[in-house]
C-alpha cells in the first residue's frame, strides 16, 4: 500500500500523558493523515463523544474526547465516557468488550471504524522516522529496514556503522510510527537486528521520543 | 582503629584483623549498592586499578535490565566490562563478619579513566569545583527508615503489604520514648556494628511515621558523608536480615509520614572559618548560594525525588516542601537555614526523599549553590510565613517524575555545572522509570502506593 500523508484533524495529548495515550495519539494522527480529508470528514462529521479504552491485561487506560473534528486524548477512564472499551492493546484485532454499545450503537460503530484505521505502509512511516530522528544520539550512520513479508529493503543514510532491522510489515510500521520500541521488540522476537547494541539503543531512544511526541511531528 | 591507614602496611592490617575477604562497594545511578567479594590474594593483586565488573552495573534500571533505550560513551559497543577502583582510604574491617573487609569504589573505564556518570565521581568533581573557588564543604544526611517485625522473607511473601511496624503507637507520633524503646534492640545492634566499623554517628530517635526511625551523623566532607550514608544503609539492611526483621528506605509506604533524606551543608573559607555567617550576619556568599539552589530547585528535584513513589511524598502539610523557598528555622520551606551563629550556620535542604542517591542529591545541591555564587544570583525574599497551603498561583516544585525531568531538561545552570551527558543520561533513566511504571502494571490512577512500587522499591532502594 502506498500513499502520502496529508493534514489531519487535530489530535492533542494531555501533558504528561501515559505512554499508551501517546501510542494511540500517534496511531490516530498517522492513520487520519493517511485516510485523507474526505474520509476524515465522513468519519468525524458531527461526532461528539467521550470514549474510554482500557487494557484487558494491565492497568493502562485512556480516554478520547472527540468534538469539532478534534481529538483530545488523556490518561485513565473517564466517568462521563459513553463507551468503555476493554481490549488487548497488544492485539487490537481481537474482539473487544464494549460497555455502552447497546445504548449508543451508531457511536460504537463509528468509533470502531475510527480505531480500525490502518497505519500507513511501513515504507512511509520508515521514511518519516528517519527524517525526524537521524540526528538523535547514537543513531547508526545507515539504517536498513527489511520487510520479511516481501523481502523489500529500504536504506536511509549513507554513513557507517549500519544497523539492519528485519520484520514483517506490521512490526516495521509500528516501530517506525513510534508505537513500539526496538529493544523491546527485539527481545520479544518480533524484530531481528544486525548491528551494534549502542545503535539499537539509539534507534530505541529515538523511537521513544517519537512515541512521547518529543520530536516534532510531521 | 579498623581502617588500615594506621598500620604500617596493608598486609599487616589484614593480618591483624584476619581479613580474608574484601567486599567492594559502589553505588550506581539509582543509589543501589553493587559489589563483589574478593578473596585476599585477588584483592591485593588487582590494586590499584581494582577489578572488572560488567558495564551493566552502572547502566541498568532498578529491575536489573540493562539500559537499552539510551547510551553513553563509557559503555562498550555491546556489553563489556568497566572497573571498580577501590578508594583505599575507605577500607575498613566489617566487624560483625570477622574475616570481611570492605572498601568503597569508583566506577572507572578499563583504562583507569574517569567515567563521568559515576555518582561518586560526579560528587567529587563538584566538590573540587567548589574548592577551586576557595571554599570547602561539610555535609551530613538525616537517614530515615521504617522498621518492621516481619523478616524480609515473610515481607516478600505478602508483597510488602500489611507489615507489623516496630513501636508502641500506630499513630504518627514523633520522638516518642516508648516507640524508641521498641526500636532499641535493633538500633543497639546497628550501633554496635557502626562502632566496629568506626563509623561516627550522633543520635537516633523515633520519627513521625509509624515504625519510623531517624539516624544522624556528624558533618564530614561531601564524599565521606555520602560514602557513610551508602554504607550505613547497607549495614542497616544487613542487620535487619540477621535479626529476622525488615527495613525500607523507600520514600512513601502508606498514608502518613514518608522517608525523607534531609541534607545539611555548610561552607568554610580557606582558614576553615564558617563562610555563610560572619560576625552574626549572613554573607553575600550565603545569599548567592541560597539563590543558586533555589534557581535550580525544579530541575534538581529530578535527582532529589528520583522515583514515581517519591512524588507521593510531595503533599501539602506532610513534611516535605512544595515550594522553592527558604527561611530561618522554617521547616515548611525547601531550605531551612540556620544562621543564628557562625558555628551553627548551615542550610538544610528538605526535599530529597529516602530513595535519593546520596552522591547525586548532594552533588546537585552543591552544583546549584555554586551556580548561584558564580553567577552572583540574588535569592527570592525569605519566607516568613508557612510554605504549605499557599494559593495556587504561588510557584510549586514539580510533583511528578515527568515534570521534574522536563524541568531538568530546561535547566541551563545544572547542565553547565554537571555536564550535558550526565543530565541527558539521567533524564532518560527517569523517563524509563516512568515508562516501566505505566507499562509494567503500575496504576496511575491510584492515590496510594501501588504493589508495583512496593515490589520494586521496598527492599532495593
Amino acid at each position: 500500500m502506498t500513499g502520502t500523508l496529508t493534514d489531519s484533524p487535530l489530535v492533542t495529548v494531555q501533558n504528561g500523558a501515559a505512554p499508551v495515550v501517546c501510542v494511540f495519539a500517534n496511531t490516530l494522527t498517522l492513520a487520519l493523515q493517511q485516510a485523507g480529508s474526505t474520509a476524515n470528514a465522513s468519519l468525524l462529521k458531527g461526532l461528539n463523544a467521550v470514549v474510554s479504552l482500557k487494557s484487558c491485561k494491565d492497568l493502562q487506560a485512556l480516554t478520547i474526547r472527540i468534538y469539532d473534528q478534534q481529538l483530545d486524548l488523556s490518561t485513565g477512564v473517564s466517568p462521563d465516557a459513553q463507551l468503555l472499551v476493554t481490549m488487548d492493546f497488544d492485539e487490537p484485532d481481537k474482539t473487544p468488550e464494549v460497555i455502552g454499545a447497546w445504548r449508543h450503537p451508531i457511536l460504537a460503530l463509528r468509533i470502531s471504524r475510527l480505531l480500525s484505521l490502518p497505519l500507513p505502509d511501513w515504507t512511509i512511516t520508515a521514511s518519516r522516522f528517519w527524517q525526524l530522528t537521524w540526528q538523535e544520539p547514537f543513531m547508526p550512520g545507515r539504517l536498513v529496514l527489511t520487510c520479511s513479508d516481501t523481502a523489500q529493503s529500504l536504506s536511509f543514510g549513507d554513513g557507517t556503522p549500519r544497523l539492519e532491522i528485519i520484520g514483517n510489515a506490521d512490526s516495521l510500521s509500528s516501530l517506525t510510527a513510534g508505537n513500539s520500541v526496538l529493544a523491546q521488540e527485539a527481545m520479544a522476537g518480533r524484530l531481528k537486528i544486525r548491528g551494534q547494541l549502542q545503535h539499537v539503543a539509539g534507534v530505541s531512544g529515538a523511537g521513544l521520543k517519537l512515541m512521547l511526541r518529543e520530536v516534532s511531528q510531521s | 582503629m579498623s581502617g588500615f591507614r594506621e598500620e604500617a602496611s596493608l598486609d599487616e592490617w589484614m593480618d591483624r584483623h584476619h581479613v580474608e575477604v574484601v567486599r567492594t562497594h559502589a553505588t550506581n545511578l539509582d543509589g543501589i549498592a553493587v559489589s563483589k567479594f574478593l578473596n585476599r590474594p585477588k584483592f591485593l593483586s588487582c590494586l590499584p586499578e581494582g577489578h572488572s565488573i560488567g558495564d551493566m552495573a552502572l547502566a541498568m534500571e532498578i529491575g536489573g535490565a540493562p539500559h537499552v533505550t539510551f547510551w553513553h560513551e563509557f559503555r562498550h559497543r555491546h556489553i563489556g566490562d568497566i572497573m571498580l577502583r577501590p578508594d583505599m582510604d575507605t577500607l575498613i574491617w566489617d566487624g560483625s563478619d570477622p574475616t570481611l573487609g570492605h572498601v568503597v569504589c569508583d566506577f572507572t573505564g578499563v583504562d583507569g579513566g574517569e567515567i563521568s556518570l559515576c555518582p561518586r565521581t560526579i560528587l567529587k568533581n563538584i566538590t573540587r569545583a567548589v574548592a577551586d573557588t576557595g571554599y570547602s564543604v561539610k555535609a551530613t544526611f538525616e537517614l530515615e527508615f521504617f522498621l518492621f517485625h516481619n523478616s524480609f522473607d515473610s515481607a516478600r511473601r505478602c508483597q510488602y503489604q500489611n507489615l507489623d511496624p516496630v513501636g508502641a503507637s500506630r499513630m504518627p507520633n514523633i520522638y516518642l520514648a516508648r516507640n524508641a524503646h521498641h526500636a532499641k534492640p535493633f538500633m543497639n545492634e546497628v550501633i554496635r556494628r557502626l562502632n566496629w566499623q568506626r563509623v561516627e554517628w550522633e543520635a537516633w530517635s523515633d520519627e513521625g511515621g509509624v515504625g519510623q526511625v531517624e539516624l544522624n551523623f556528624p558533618p564530614a566532607d561531601p564524599v565521606t558523608a555520602a560514602d557513610t550514608l551508602s554504607r550505613v544503609k547497607h549495614l542497616i539492611y544487613e542487620t535487619a536480615v540477621d535479626m529476622d526483621m525488615s527495613v525500607t528506605f523507600m520514600a512513601h509506604l502508606r498514608g502518613g509520614y514518608s522517608n525523607g533524606l534531609h541534607i545539611h551543608h555548610s561552607l568554610q573559607d580557606s582558614d576553615g572559618k564558617p563562610a555563610f555567617v560572619e560576625n552574626g550576619s549572613r554573607t553575600e556568599l550565603f545569599h548567592q548560594w541560597v539563590a543558586g539552589i533555589l534557581a535550580t530547585a525544579a530541575g534538581a528535584s529530578s535527582f532529589l525525588s528520583p522515583t514515581v513513589n517519591a512524588y507521593r511524598r510531595i503533599k501539602e502539610f506532610s513534611a516535605p516542601p512544595v515550594t522553592p523557598t527558604w527561611g530561618e528555622e522554617n521547616k515548611t520551606a525547601a531550605l531551612r537555614v540556620i544562621t543564628r551563629s557562625d558555628k551553627l550556620a548551615r542550610i538544610e535542604h528538605r526535599l530529597a526523599s529516602g530513595d535519593a542517591n546520596p552522591y547525586l542529591a548532594l552533588a546537585v545541591i552543591l552544583a546549584g549553590g555554586l551556580a548561584g555564587h558564580q553567577n552572583k544570583l540574588n535569592p527570592p525574599g525569605e519566607l516568613e510565613e508557612m510554605g504549605w497551603g499557599v494559593p495556587d498561583d504561588v510557584e510549586r516544585l514539580p510533583n511528578t517524575l515527568r515534570s521534574a525531568a522536563d524541568a531538568l531538561n530546561q535547566d541551563k545552570l545544572l547542565r553547565s555545572m554537571l555536564g550535558d551527558d550526565v543530565i541527558d543520561y539521567w533524564i532518560n533513566s527517569r523517563k524509563l522509570e516512568w515508562m516501566l511504571f505505566h507499562t509494567e502494571g503500575g496504576d496511575p490512577e491510584s492515590r496510594s502506593t501501588t504493589p508495583w512500587e512496593l515490589n520494586r522499591y521496598f527492599e532495593l532502594m
